[in-house]
């Protein structure tokens, strides 16, 4: 769920969508939209109306069972850092992380023109931080993997390490400096 | 001698970051001169938000103060910053969210491997192809899945593939299925 807290435009969670309440356990987290990846917070939403099946054949809601999980297994998020994401919903926190994910929102449209210029087919990163792309010359992930390390000194991520279905693609994070997303494009473009 | 968790041999070699650490790892020793830019694993790199930073600074000192000092908090996460989620991130988008429905922790990975916890062990499972890692090894972990084949798929969990063929959107599987996760690392 990582891209969709990331997404400018249209920032709907899916438990908006009808019937969601009775269907859907929706795991979010600060890490990107708030740069949060080394201080930690996430939250999990747990509808009170969501239903399993017991071996009884009874409908039991989910609620209590991850209630009890987490009071059993889990200390919780220490209070600094929760009043740190908390801070994420004032006013001053709002415009800061808009802030934050326009930059790189930016970088990725600057990787998808770059990339697009040097021939390549990309995908994505309009409202997501990632741009998926094509490897040419019908080369495997890990092979242009190889080839980008070795040839542009640049490290991306193999679409197959995602799965089967991602092999022959390629994907380009948008989180960096600008002047690192700028010289990793020169060189792209520069020498594929 | 204890025995262990046999499903963890059935997971592959490598999970698919520390690869790419691995093999950065090897050519940035051979070649120390070379500067090399990472876009990979998705890190953020710009400074946490000054808001965020200054409610930190804040909490540090009531730490310091006996009158405001912390010890165990509520393991759900502090009322606070649930209601502000269940309002802002929910009910003001017309979600019907209730700050009892959100629990904090430390992330999102952890949750979704411990969600496994409070399922049965025979849900029919379906994921994206691609999808982050976290989501499948999981449930090798968990004993939900048989060996993997050679191109990583694990018997027993149903792929849902999607690529430019299908316009990046996903078949409705044709079989049932009692889990699905709904992931897009693109």
């Amino acid at each position: 769920m990582k891209p969709l807290s990331l997404t400018l435009k249209s920032l709907i969670p899916s438990t908006k969508f009808e019937g969601a309440r009775d269907c859907a356990i929706e795991f979010r987290s600060f890490s990107k939209n708030a740069g949060f990846t080394g201080t930690r917070c996430a939250f999990t939403v747990v509808p009170n109306t969501l239903k399993g099946k017991a071996a009884d054949g009874s409908e039991i809601e989910l609620w209590p069972l991850w209630n009890r999980r987490q009071a059993t297994k889990f200390n919780g998020v220490s209070y600094i850092v929760q009043r740190g994401a908390e801070a994420v919903y004032s006013a001053d926190g709002q415009s800061q992380t808009q802030a934050l994910i326009r930059f790189y929102l930016e970088n990725a449209q600057i990787i998808r023109d770059q990339l697009t210029k040097a021939g390549l087919q990309v995908y994505g990163g309009v409202n997501a931080p990632y741009v998926w792309v094509q490897t040419p010359q019908g080369l495997s992930s890990w092979e242009f993997f190889d080839q980008l390390l070795q040839k542009n000194y640049v490290v991306g991520t193999p679409g197959s390490g995602f799965g089967a279905a991602g092999e022959g693609y390629f994907r380009i994070s948008a989180f960096n400096s600008r002047a690192n997303v700028e010289e990793a494009m020169r060189r792209l473009t520069s020498n594929l | 001698m204890a025995t262990i968790n046999n499903h963890y041999l059935k997971l592959k070699a490598g999970y698919l970051f520390p690869e790419i650490g691995r093999r950065v790892a090897a050519f940035a020793e051979a070649h120390p001169e070379a500067p090399i830019i990472k876009l990979g694993i998705g890190d953020v790199t710009e400074p946490l938000p000054e808001a965020c930073r200054q409610a930190m600074t804040q909490a540090i000192a009531e730490m310091g103060d006996r009158n405001t000092f912390k010890g165990y908090g509520p393991e759900q996460g502090y009322g606070w910053l649930r209601e502000k989620i269940a309002a802002q991130d929910f009910q003001a988008r017309g979600c019907a969210i209730d700050a009892s429905e959100i629990f904090i922790s430390d992330g999102s990975k952890c949750d979704c491997g411990n969600i496994l916890d409070i399922l049965g062990d025979d849900n029919s499972i379906a994921v994206t192809d691609p999808v982050y890692p976290v989501y499948v090894d999981t449930h090798v972990m968990a004993g939900h899945t048989g060996a993997s084949n050679d191109a990583g798929e694990y018997a027993g969990l149903t792929y849902l593939p999607i690529n430019a063929s299908n316009n990046f959107t996903a078949t409705i599987p044709t079989q049932k299925i009692d889990l699905i996760y709904l992931c897009f690392p693109k």
